[in-house]
């Protein structure tokens, strides 16, 4: 039997839109290798009450209430968004119910494209369809324990609100074709909730947020060069500055031309970075550089405002 | 995604992986992360995706079986 809950119903819109949705499932099948077809059953839906334990560590996290966190740039946000959990332990063996691989490594990833149908089939009394903005898919895999997240794919047909990167236009778009999407483990803990909803909720197309502790990849927090110049970019136009150490002490890897935008509070390395090296093990006190804060408020407040 | 740990990292590098392997490893799982998964990819696009998993996979073996 599932247990669909409206955890709070968000900022009261007209008829037939929503506010700024986060949906937390508990997932029901793994698919066991990528592109594999075969199908575990996740134990997560054999545990309620572990599901129900990680769901109000994200709502803690995301709001900025976990014991000494620093960032808390969604608490004032985070009230009027809606949020809907599932728990469905009797879903059918299918793809289209597993919302989560087991990768090559010990990782458990979205399957993205799946999570906007998985919703569909879900239909609340005054709500219709669900939906979401981003979605947290909760695995308890016993053999792959690191959590993983993929940007949201936006509706580039939808206008917007536009913005410039350092002269390139791109559009904080109101609307998705898939929702921002997180894979993650109930073992996690600490900024990870955090970390990985701000990939999720950046966009493949209109600013991705990327990994700070890898030189690879390209991505809007991410510059390179050296020496390391003054400014970081123009965003929106502000001007931003970089920076010239990870914060906390720890310097770029050696031999990298990578730099960051200013932290914003350079005693700490961000949040996109490695939080697990924080001075003091103080993962809790790591914040967003100063670009991913005002790039990730301005994005969700565009949706909000739909 | 989610950090190594700092502790899984010295472990790996302590069983007889090295500074270089690890970091191609991060390399090629950054960028499997920042690649769209959703922009047409060339014949030649898709097997450079193919041989890159392959590799994170043989990697992932060879620095954290033990871990």
């Amino acid at each position: 039997m599932a247990n669909v809950r409206i955890v709070q119903p968000g900022a009261a819109k007209p008829r037939g839109v929503w506010p700024y949705t986060v949906c937390i499932v508990a997932n029901p099948w793994i698919e066991s290798a990528r592109n594999s077809n075969q199908f575990v059953a996740d134990p997560i839906v054999n545990n309620e009450s572990a599901f129900e334990e990680k769901v109000r560590y994200i709502l803690d996290l995301l709001g900025g209430r976990l014991p000494g966190q620093a960032e808390q740039m969604f608490a004032p946000l985070s009230p009027l968004w809606r949020i809907i959990t599932i728990f469905d332990p009797g879903r059918e063996r299918k793809g289209r119910n597993a919302l989560v691989y087991h990768d090559n490594t010990n990782m458990v990833v979205p399957r993205q494209k799946v999570f906007a149908a998985f919703l569909k089939t879900f239909r609340l009394p005054g709500f219709g369809k669900l939906r979401a903005d981003v979605m947290f898919a909760v695995s308890a895999s016993a053999t792959h324990v690191r959590s993983s997240a993929l940007a949201t794919l936006d509706d580039d047909d939808v206008p917007g609100r536009p913005f410039t990167v350092d002269g390139a236009r791109m559009v904080h778009r109101p609307q998705n074709k898939f929702p921002g999407a997180v894979a993650l483990h109930f073992r996690a803990g600490g900024m990870v909730a955090l970390h990985e909803f701000s990939h999720a909720a950046s966009s493949w197309t209109n600013g991705l947020i990327g990994d700070l502790y890898d030189d690879e990849g390209e991505a809007l927090n991410k510059r390179r060069g050296r020496p390391i110049p003054a400014a970081f970019c123009t965003y929106d136009g502000r001007s931003f500055a970089a920076a010239p150490t990870r914060g906390g002490g720890l310097p770029y890897h050696p031999g990298s031309d990578l730099f960051h935008c200013e932290q914003a509070d350079p005693a700490f390395p961000a949040l996109m970075d490695n939080y697990l090296e924080a001075a003091g093990g103080r993962a809790e006190r790591c914040r967003h550089d100063r670009l991913t804060r005002q790039f990730l408020l301005d994005r969700i407040q565009t949706i909000m405002a739909r | 995604m989610e950090p190594v740990r700092p502790r899984d990292r010295e472990k790996a590098l302590s069983t007889g992986g090295t500074e270089a392997e690890l970091a191609e490893y991060h390399r090629l799982v950054a960028r499997r992360f920042a690649t769209n998964p959703y922009t047409p990819k060339s014949p030649d696009e898709i097997r450079a995706i193919e041989a890159r998993e392959q590799r994170i996979g043989d990697l992932h073996h060879k620095l954290f079986s033990d871990v």
